[in-house]
């Protein structure tokens, strides 16, 4: 797995990732990507359109990410994923956490819109802070 | 995981001494050495056992923990090189150096040969004996800790292997599950890429006529992965015997494992309910690979998604919902785990729903244990000679009626 920063200002983080995102794919860049996506608590965009294969794993650091950024009331979105990631990310019911767009434009209007996290949707992230 | 490893009391080291056994018949040796290593001796870090023979050294190896033997070679009675032969079948473990005179080469062949780790000639240099007795002590601490490691691991693999039974057990294991019942037949595997792992499928009857069934499959491997997953099949089925429908089911299941999740975990689950008068499935999907409808003569079909999220993302209510199929006699519903279509090849390429669409295209499905069979081997054949990298699952049921 590679990961790139591609902007980063007071409106949006927004990275690249690419490769296979499975165990020994993201190595240490779940720290990496979190330092980025989460600290920032800005509206996310995460490209995924050059990920072949996503495990179990990658989807762990993924949505442990959208939860984190709708605590803050920011939105982890999606763009472009391969036909089977896609697959995989809507078949595990992935995409009501994290909205997919195929449209960059598309994207940040989503991305703007704020989340709306029930408050029993950010439970299992709080309790992370507060025993931390 | 790896707290619960070093929280285990075999692996606390205590900073005791090197204990070195030293053996020679001349007093004077014992004298320089615990002069020359008294700051070693206050620290703690060096202890010395001074002996005048061979048989004395054997009671004192009898009687205390030594890591290093520092032996001459001519002594009075029993020879340096008796010992260190004696070392070598008794005391694995112990490191040994020998001193001999100087250019008697063929002695310390033979020590070396009969496994002294070291040698130091007469006159001895006292600096060169720190720096021997150093090494040596270090590789005898070394070879202390692997052995104890190696325990360590087998006390591990065997608890790994006790989980890994008990897992088993709460999957039902014995085919035909229901020799009594001729209306269906259920037959599934689990094949676990390590010694436990985190899908599961599981089935019972609830009442006459309702057979509870259901697949998962855990983030992630191993330990960790097992233990979710054993939550999670335990709950989902303490509702389904209820008679609780299956989005109900994973619904207060999803509520629990949100509630007590620091590790964000998640598992996908699929569960109905047939009702082995009629035909009829009503089922829910909690995020996991939508099983296949064989139609008898009709070719397959890909069962319809409900609501749902993988367990353990976002609790909250209605986020489930419920779908129902109706299986005609011969038709059959075969439930994976997603290590069946991302087993991977040589190369890197994945089995594919495709060509596991196209197996079950070509499969009469006449019973399922055949059917599971021939999945498994096409996949055996497809990963040949590539470690599995997750766990598989299957789960085929055949709806017969009578």
């Amino acid at each position: 797995m590679n990961m790139k920063v591609i902007r980063e200002d007071d409106e949006l983080t927004h990275i690249k990732l690419s490769g296979r995102v499975d165990l020994e794919g993201i190595g240490d860049l779940d720290l990496e990507f979190t330092r980025h996506a989460v600290t920032r608590r800005k509206p996310t965009l995460v490209d995924i359109s050059d990920v072949d294969y996503i495990a179990s794993i990658g989807l762990r650091m993924l949505v442990t990410a959208a939860k984190a950024l709708n605590k803050f009331g920011a939105r982890l979105v999606l763009l472009n994923p391969h036909p089977d990631v896609e697959d995989v990310l809507r078949t595990a019911g992935f995409d009501k956490v994290m909205p997919i767009e195929h449209d960059y434009e598309r994207a940040l209007e989503t991305l703007k819109t704020a989340a709306l996290p029930t408050v029993k949707s950010i439970e299992p992230f709080l309790r992370i802070k507060n025993s931390s | 995981m790896e707290n619960q490893i070093s929280d285990d009391p075999v692996a606390v080291t205590e900073n005791v001494p090197a204990t070195i056994l030293v053996v020679d018949d001349d007093p004077d040796l014992e004298l320089l050495v615990t002069q020359k290593f008294r700051r070693q001796i206050r620290n703690d870090e060096f202890h010395f056992i001074c002996v005048r023979s061979g048989e004395a050294a054997l009671e004192k190896l009898r009687e205390n923990e030594i890591d290093v033997l520092l032996t001459d070679i001519k002594l009075p009675g029993m020879d340096g090189l008796t010992l260190i032969s004696r070392l070598k079948s008794d005391y694995p473990l112990i490191r040994s150096v020998i001193i001999s005179s100087y250019g008697d080469m063929r002695t310390i062949r033979r020590a070396l040969n009969l496994g002294a780790f070291d040698f130091l000639t007469k006159p001895i240099d006292f600096d060169d004996l720190g720096i021997t007795l150093t090494k040596t002590i270090e590789e005898a601490l070394a070879l202390k800790q692997a052995v104890k490691d190696r325990e360590r691991l087998a006390a591990i693999r065997q608890e790994l292997d006790i989980a890994r039974r008990i897992q088993l057990s709460m999957i039902p294991g014995i085919f035909p599950a229901f020799p009594e019942r001729g209306e269906f037949e259920i037959f599934g595997e689990i094949i676990t890429a390590r010694n436990v792992g985190g899908d599961f499928y599981d089935f019972c009857m609830i009442d006459d006529d309702r057979l509870y069934f259901a697949i998962g499959d855990a983030s992630g491997k191993g330990v960790p992965a097992a233990l979710f997953m054993a939550v999670t099949r335990t709950m989902v089925k303490a509702d389904a015997v209820k008679g609780l429908p299956p989005d109900r089911c994973l619904s207060e299941a999803n509520k629990i494992l949100c509630m007590e999740n620091e590790f964000s975990m998640f598992i996908t689950v699929f569960t109905g309910v047939l009702n082995t008068r009629t035909g009829e499935i009503v089922y829910c999907n909690g995020g996991h690979k939508l099983p296949f409808i064989v139609r008898a003569g009709r070719g397959l079909e890909l069962l319809e998604n409900t609501e749902g999220i993988a367990l353990g993302v976002i609790g909250g209510d209605s986020l489930y919902g419920l779908g129902n199929v109706k299986l005609e006699p011969g038709d059959g519903i075969i439930l994976y785990s997603d290590g069946v279509t991302e087993a991977m090849d040589k190369g890197g390429n994945l089995f594919t729903d495709m060509r596991l669409r196209d197996l079950l295209a070509d499969d009469s499905f006449e019973n399922p244990r055949d059917t599971v069979g021939r999945i498994l081997r096409d996949v055996e054949e497809f990963s040949r000679g590539v470690h599995l990298k997750d766990d598989i699952a299957l789960l085929a049921i055949r709806y017969n009626k009578l």
